[in-house]
């Protein structure tokens, strides 16, 4: 494959797939280490053109796991995701929407990181099951059964926290019953 | 059905800068441009699809020179011999304890409310909230070998590499020379060096998604499995009636398991305390172990609008202040299920506290179980823990992230809020006892630590390396102003005696080692100055050398004989990291620091982070092993071994591993371990262990782990 194949690749998976890995890492780190990993993620794909699949997003986003974790590794915390949903329930305005990303937050908290990963995997980057299955290094029947007992885990957290009823965490907790 | 949960997960969805066309956005074309630029500069590197580099932003475009402090002739003083400060309560020292549980009750819940906001304790320190599943960071430090039974001799073997000698730090693998421990994958394993074999194997609870360390002394062991949620506990009340729903902590518990290595491995007893895991020490067969919990009150989050954030606020407070003293005070289970919780008389305070966090350090004497663990509490946050024989330092670096966005809104509409001045708080236990350690009191130093080598205890003083970013907000180009400085401490009042600061401005501190009374700093952004620091008097540190070189080593290695050993990465003179970089210094003259001998591996990512327990120094043979990163699962890890000399630094060769089982995703890849027992390098990866020549590297044996 030649440089110029490369960079063509190249410019097109960023377009096509940098909003999402960027969001991916600012949902989990602070904006300047999300900057340079977002970098690194693109660096990366170039280099291995070759071997990259197509479509590439599942690729893209378990190397931008692996380097989010390494980089980790060296500051004994994992990713700061849980947090991250507690200020931006913080600041929500309408009470509604408060109250739901409060709920999910505190109920994410007290699952596994396994859990929360599989969990925001599957609904926030746009990703087909196949494409999260590729980010987990997983295969895709493992996936769907990760994300089935992940869900019934989050809903049984919502209910025993007495999130039922009409309002919308109360409607989430049915949505992942269902 | 699915459309709904999609809705519902995507209203939970917090919004970044990212969702509104970034990629295509100016900001996106001048990040797809730098790319560009690092992949251009790269071309003339050795392609190996094999091998990914890691890259770094393009910087600014000269880097900062310093100004080197030339130590003056016979200005510096000789090393103080001070007498060790008395470790009894030292009278300018306020040891405040609560006078009764009444006014302890009163003092957290003064201190709790001041700390509420209108949603409750999210974000704040402690809180249920913070991230619940910290993993367990390196602790590093050699440790004396463990004595063994008369009339036996074990070979020659490597311990883990601690921080302070004769003080332990849990980790993956421990040995005694006959006889390997290890904790990986669900599983503690026994494998005896003369047969190599495992002899032993015991299944560990938690499915093997829990991290899990050992600390090993005799035949006894402790497991420490670290924080998962207690599933048997509901996480938040529900409320009586259709009212506000309410938002509690979430309970997380880590669990410690006795086990028994004298015949089949076994567990003898095990203890569950709520809170995080923390960190431990283990000096001799006694254990501290230290645990953060947060207070369990419930607050109200839907009222539907009807209150503003002032109100809320103040509501919350009135229920901080109608919560009983339970709320705060630590517990723990035993195996027999019962709940303990720690009397108020073994709680103490530093003079300001939020009473959002509480420090709890059990003392576990391996010989005599479990039964006693003495808890004694500190209303004070933490996240870092330094010990030495006599004393226990533990440091909490302010998330301020919790709080505080650097560069704007890059999640949500909203203001941003103000962030807090960072400082690190310092906690002081005295440890020389048996039985349940002593608060001595708490000091703080502006800026944060890297890790645990950013303190030190020596000669009555503690030196402290921070790293301070400047400013309340992100420079355009996206970083952030900083520079380091070293704190010099009396250790009894943990008083500032002294300081040499502006290291590095604009950069980060990468690696800090004390040797004695001299501190070591690398600082890096594009190039590595490595300042030398001369600590003798503690009213007056400074900087007596520095040495600017490309690329930075992140960690830091005495050698003996006025050398240091750094691991790290190698960069062009731009800053972009272009592979593994080993060297050796010689810092015997302060005035000069040069390097003697460089390894560098252009075809192998570099260690941004070197977990210090993965390095292995055996000075008896000048043999250096570090771990070479592999990113692709289906590739089994490797380790460079190198041999240091007098003057210089020699490849051996590499170690590898087959490639392991995959397990749930664990990034934890590659060889994690390298120990010397013998003659043999021993490595041990989650596929196994494998012995090879210490000469030659040549296989020996490979024992699989199924």
């Amino acid at each position: 494959m030649d440089d110029g194949e490369r960079r063509a690749l190249l410019d097109a998976w960023f377009r096509a797939y940098g909003d999402r890995v960027l969001a991916y890492l600012l949902h989990r780190t602070d904006p300047q280490t999300a900057q340079d990993l977002v970098q690194e993620v693109f660096v990366i794909a170039f280099r291995k053109a070759a071997a990259v699949p197509e479509p590439p997003v599942g690729w893209l986003f378990a190397t931008a796991r692996r380097l989010l974790a390494n980089k980790n590794r060296g500051r004994r915390r994992q990713d700061q995701l849980v947090t991250r949903l507690a200020e931006d329930a913080a600041r929500a305005t309408d009470p509604d929407t408060a109250e739901l990303k409060l709920a999910f937050a505190g109920t994410l908290a007290a699952l596994s990181a396994n859990d929360r990963e599989v969990l925001t995997l599957s609904g926030w980057y746009g990703l087909t099951p196949g494409e999260a299955a590729a980010a987990l290094d997983c295969s895709p029947s493992a996936y769907g059964v990760r994300l089935h007992r992940a869900r019934q885990r989050l809903a049984g957290y919502l209910e025993s926290a007495g999130y039922h009823g009409p309002n919308p965490a109360g409607k989430l907790s049915e949505a992942l019953r269902g | 059905m699915a459309d709904e949960l999609d809705r519902w997960l995507a209203a939970a969805r917090p919004h970044t800068t990212a969702d509104d066309g970034w990629a295509n956005s100016p900001a996106g074309n001048r990040t797809l441009s730098a790319i560009h630029r690092v992949n251009r500069d790269m071309a003339h590197l050795p392609r190996r699809d094999f091998w990914i580099y890691a890259q770094r932003t393009v910087l600014v475009a000269a880097a900062a020179v310093l100004v080197v402090a030339v130590a003056t002739p016979g200005g510096s003083h000789p090393g103080k011999t001070a007498t060790p400060p008395s470790l009894a309560h030292p009278a300018n020292m306020a040891l405040v304890a609560y006078h009764s549980c009444a006014d302890m009750l009163a003092g957290l819940r003064a201190h709790t409310a001041a700390s509420v906001g209108p949603w409750g304790l999210l974000g704040g320190n402690g809180g249920g909230y913070r991230n619940a599943f910290d993993a367990q960071g390196p602790a590093a430090a050699s440790s004396a070998p463990v004595p063994l039974a008369p009339g036996q001799e074990a070979a020659a073997h490597s311990a883990t590499n601690v921080h302070e000698a004769g003080v332990d730090e849990p980790d993956i693998v421990k040995t005694n020379g006959d006889r390997i421990v290890t904790v990986s994958d669900g599983s503690l394993r026994v494998i005896d060096t003369a047969t190599k074999k495992v002899t032993g194997s015991l299944k560990l609870p938690g499915g093997g998604v829990q991290p899990a360390d050992l600390l090993v002394s005799g035949d006894r062991a402790l497991v420490l499995l670290q924080s998962f949620p207690d599933y048997a506990v509901k996480p938040m009340l529900p409320s009586a009636g259709a009212g506000p729903v309410v938002i509690g902590p979430t309970p997380i518990k880590s669990t410690y398991l006795l086990i028994d290595l004298s015949g089949p491995p076994r567990v003898l007893d095990s203890i569950s305390p709520t809170g995080q895991y923390v960190d431990a020490r283990m000096v001799g067969w006694t254990i501290r172990l230290v645990v953060r919990s947060g207070p369990n009150i419930a607050f109200p989050s839907y009222d539907q609008g009807k209150l503003t954030g002032a109100q809320r606020t103040a509501r919350n407070q009135a229920i901080v202040r109608k919560a009983p003293l339970s709320a705060w005070l630590p517990t723990y289970v035993t195996a027999a299920g019962l709940s303990r919780t720690v009397p108020c008389g073994q709680v103490s305070h530093p003079t300001d506290y939020t009473g959002t966090s509480m420090l709890t350090i059990y003392t576990i004497d391996l010989a005599h179980g479990l039964s006693d663990v003495s808890p004694v509490t500190l209303a004070a946050d933490g996240d870092t823990v330094y010990g030495t024989q006599a004393s226990l330092y533990i440091a909490s670096n302010p998330d301020w992230w919790a709080c505080c966005v650097a560069d704007g809104p890059a999640i949500g509409p909203g203001p941003v809020p103000k962030r807090p001045t960072e400082k690190t708080e310092i906690h002081r236990f005295d440890v020389t006892g048996p039985g349940a350690p002593h608060y001595l009191g708490s000091g703080s130093v502006p800026g944060r630590l890297l890790n645990q080598y950013s303190l030190s205890d020596y000669d009555g003083y503690l030196r402290v390396a921070t790293t301070t970013s400047a400013g309340s907000g992100a420079t355009p180009s996206g970083g952030l102003a900083s520079s380091s400085s070293v704190y010099v401490l009396a250790a009894d009042t943990l008083a500032v005696t002294g300081h040499v600061g502006e290291l590095g401005q604009g950069e980060q501190i990468y690696a800090v080692r004390f040797v004695g009374p001299l501190g070591y700093v690398v600082t890096f952004r594009q190039t590595d100055p490595l300042y030398v620091l001369d600590l003798h008097d503690p009213a007056a540190p400074r900087e007596t050398g520095e040495l600017k070189l490309t690329g930075y080593s992140a960690y830091l290695h005495p050698a003996g004989d006025g050398r240091l050993i750094g691991v790290g990465q190698e960069a062009n003179s731009q800053g972009r990291v272009a592979g593994l970089q080993v060297s050796l210094f010689d810092v015997s003259d302060t005035s000069a620091p040069h390097r003697l001998a460089q390894v560098v591996r252009s075809d192998a990512p570099g260690e941004g982070q070197l977990d210090p327990h993965a390095f292995l120094y055996w000075p008896a043979t000048g043999v250096v092993v570090v771990p070479i990163q592999s990113w692709s699962g289906s590739v089994g890890g490797k380790v460079l071994v190198l041999k240091v000399s007098e003057t210089g630094l020699a490849t051996l060769g590499l170690i590898s591993h087959p490639a392991g089982q995959r397990t749930a995703p664990d990034y934890q890849g590659g060889i994690q371990r390298s120990m010397v027992i013998g003659d043999s390098i021993w490595t041990l990866s989650t596929a196994g262990v494998k012995v090879s020549a210490m000469s030659t590297l040549a296989d020996q044996a490979w024992i699989p782990f199924g």
